[in-house]
């Protein structure tokens, strides 16, 4: 055909690449309430007006009602089934097997089934505990109480590249002024001030990171995995990243200050309505409810996975502009290199409508001289063997084709 | 689209999948097996060759013409096809002429139009003719036509199309008839049939000042020639 040419099955070679994308997560996008979307699909009931809660939370890019946000990563709270908070925590099991939790607690069942749920996932048994470092069996090293932060697919892509993964978390919360703080921090004095359950944290930032994950390539039942530690001592091991799901797991007893005093208003089943708190809600960390609360056992007990979420998001990651989080993410590229060989005898005319006049006089020879004719490329079109165009490519600009010159395009087609 | 930058020396390539691709690679029955190529020319002038000579012609159009990104309408990705001639003397082209009933000559444009009611048929006859010369070159002979028209409102020669993309254009291949010209030419006739189309689809599709008449356009392609045809259907109510 004139206006074909074959294309011979050698001319078709296949090439894997991988591209890296760095992904950077700003404070504000974690602790805005307008980027972090809760999906409240828990409710207790019994006492007062319940309390509903999200299994996780979102967080955007941006405005999260806007359609063009962009879901980064999830965030949950686990805790392990056979840790001593639980067995502190519990009032016994029924019949049936199902822990039982006093009224003062919430959400201990559906905690404890997200760290199994993770286990089951990332370690293969739901019974399982994770470990930081990776296969310690040091019960100090045992994770109990786990912030997960799943990225999302749109941003971890084919798996998180292994030693790119950094984050600038603030272990201590908001000083509160209360007499535990004043045991903790010499230093201060001032009265209690209230709340600190969403106030910003300002010290005690650390930066946790996978450095010496790429020289200790570890393997687990969910694939590659590494050891998050804390980038000022890399022997303490905080968490541990799973490359391939893209899931970090954080030891919350190590990356939080676990004794720090908390206070402020969080839901739980009450049917009272006070000074301090409407039905629904409880004070923890004052004179009217539980004055010496901390944050471990206290919070992660007596509040609901959405109050402990929000706690941390708001809290934890500061607020600002900065990076609060950045990795690089792996995707892997099957490329098709399909080179379109043009001998110097074809494609030297054009069926361009200005390529002729109206006579069909060919324009870029002047008749009677011994010029020949020549063309320009512009587009390839890759076409099956029914002539269906499949795909098309085209060149930043024209060049030109003539008897004298062969020319060999690459199309690469990525998939 | 937009243009793809030309300002450095390097040659960048932008390569898509058309929607036909990509329906291809959906249908997960192999169908996507790239078998040939084709070049395109559809943003250069050889007009410039006129005005400026071959020197700078060439240089104004390598260096003055800028390239849209590709396009993943099919029917509309690569339209002029680059043709190979084994004799590089030649320098007459055959072009392509319609005849045939309620054809006929637009008053805006050299565009033929053609007139039909919904749900009537025409045959037109196209004809390759080559001015100032005794034959038309064998390898510029087209055996057979490829037809682009618009599945929703036209049928060609009662057959289905063999692809509809996305923007509804149905591509089918047509055989030229046994018969030529004198010169060579390739003959063939085509049957257009409107189909019965909706008055909802004419309140839409109709023309701003009449909606009883839509206009739609069929392109004829020569598979030798890489010659474009485009005819003009107005479709009436009635």
């Amino acid at each position: 055909m004139a206006t074909f040419k074959e294309i011979k099955s050698s001319d078709i070679t296949k090439k894997t690449s991988f591209l890296n994308q760095l992904v950077d997560v700003i404070q504000d996008d974690v602790s805005g309430s307008a980027t972090r979307k809760k999906y409240e699909v828990f409710v207790t009931g019994g006492v007062g007006p319940g309390v509903t809660s999200s299994m996780f939370q979102t967080v955007f890019d941006q405005d999260f009602s806007l359609q063009t946000a962009n879901a980064i990563f999830d965030m949950t709270v686990g805790i392990r089934s056979g840790s001593a908070l639980v067995a502190t925590a519990s009032t016994g099991e029924d019949a049936a097997g199902k822990l039982l939790f006093p009224s003062q607690s919430i959400m201990m069942r559906e905690k404890i089934d997200n760290y199994s749920q993770m286990a089951q996932i990332l370690l293969g048994e739901r019974t399982e505990s994770f470990y930081a470092p990776w296969k310690s069996t040091d019960a100090t090293n045992e994770i109990d109480n786990a912030l997960f932060i799943n990225f999302r697919r749109l941003f971890s892509r084919d798996q998180i590249k292994r030693e790119t993964f950094a984050m600038r978390f603030y272990e201590t919360g908001t000083l509160d002024g209360s007499p535990d703080d004043a045991a903790l921090f010499p230093g201060v004095k001032q009265a209690y001030t209230g709340s600190n359950l969403n106030i910003t944290s300002v010290s005690g930032a650390a930066v946790y990171t996978d450095v010496g994950s790429a020289a200790n390539r570890l393997q687990s039942f969910a694939g590659d995995v590494g050891n998050i530690v804390d980038s000022a001592n890399t022997s303490r091991n905080v968490g541990l990243m799973f490359y391939d799901l893209g899931i970090a797991v954080l030891d919350m007893e190590k990356v939080i200050m676990t004794d720090q005093h908390m206070s402020g208003i969080i839901g739980a089943m009450s049917s009272v309505t006070d000074a301090d708190a409407a039905a629904g809600e409880t004070v923890m960390g004052s004179a009217s409810g539980n004055a010496n609360a901390t944050f471990f056992p206290d919070f992660v007990v007596s509040a609901s996975i959405d109050d402990i979420v929000d706690h941390i998001a708001s809290t934890r990651f500061s607020s600002g502009s900065i990076t609060a989080m950045t990795f690089q993410n792996v995707t892997q590229i099957n490329s098709s290199l399909i080179f379109c060989k043009a001998n110097p005898n074809e494609f030297n005319y054009s069926s361009n409508p200005t390529f002729t006049d109206s006579d069909g006089q060919v324009v870029v020879v002047n008749p009677g001289s011994e010029e020949k004719p020549f063309s320009f490329v512009t587009t390839v079109g890759l076409y099956d063997a029914n002539n269906r165009l499949l795909a098309v490519a085209k060149l930043s600009r024209p060049v030109e084709k003539n008897d004298t010159r062969d020319l060999t395009v690459r199309v690469r087609l990525d998939f | 689209m937009g243009f793809l930058d030309h300002s450095t020396n390097n040659i960048i390539i932008d390569a898509v999948l058309t929607d036909v691709g990509r329906q291809s690679l959906a249908s997960n029955d192999g169908s996507f097996a790239i078998a040939k190529f084709a070049f395109g020319d559809d943003e250069v002038d050889y007009g410039q060759i006129q005005k400026f000579g071959r020197t700078v012609g060439k240089e104004k159009i390598i260096k003055n013409t800028p390239v849209l990104e590709g396009q993943t309408v099919g029917s509309l990705a690569l339209k002029n096809r680059l043709i190979s001639l084994a004799d590089q003397g030649i320098t007459k082209m055959p072009t392509l002429t319609t005849t045939g009933q309620n054809l006929q000559d637009s008053t805006s444009d050299s565009v033929k139009v053609l007139s039909l009611v919904k749900g009537e048929s025409s045959t037109i006859t196209i004809t390759q003719t080559i001015v100032g010369e005794n034959s038309i070159p064998v390898q510029l002979r087209d055996r057979a036509y490829f037809v682009l028209a618009d599945s929703r409102f036209l049928t060609i020669n009662a057959t289905p199309y063999n692809t509809i993309d996305s923007n509804y254009q149905g591509q089918l291949t047509v055989t030229a008839n046994r018969t030529t010209t004198t010169k060579g030419g390739a003959v063939v006739d085509i049957t257009i049939a409107a189909k019965q189309i909706t008055d909802s689809q004419f309140t839409i599709f109709g023309n701003v000042a009449d909606k009883t008449t839509l206009v739609t356009t069929i392109k004829l392609v020569g598979l030798q020639s890489g010659q474009v045809t485009p005819i003009q259907v107005q479709i009436s109510k009635s």
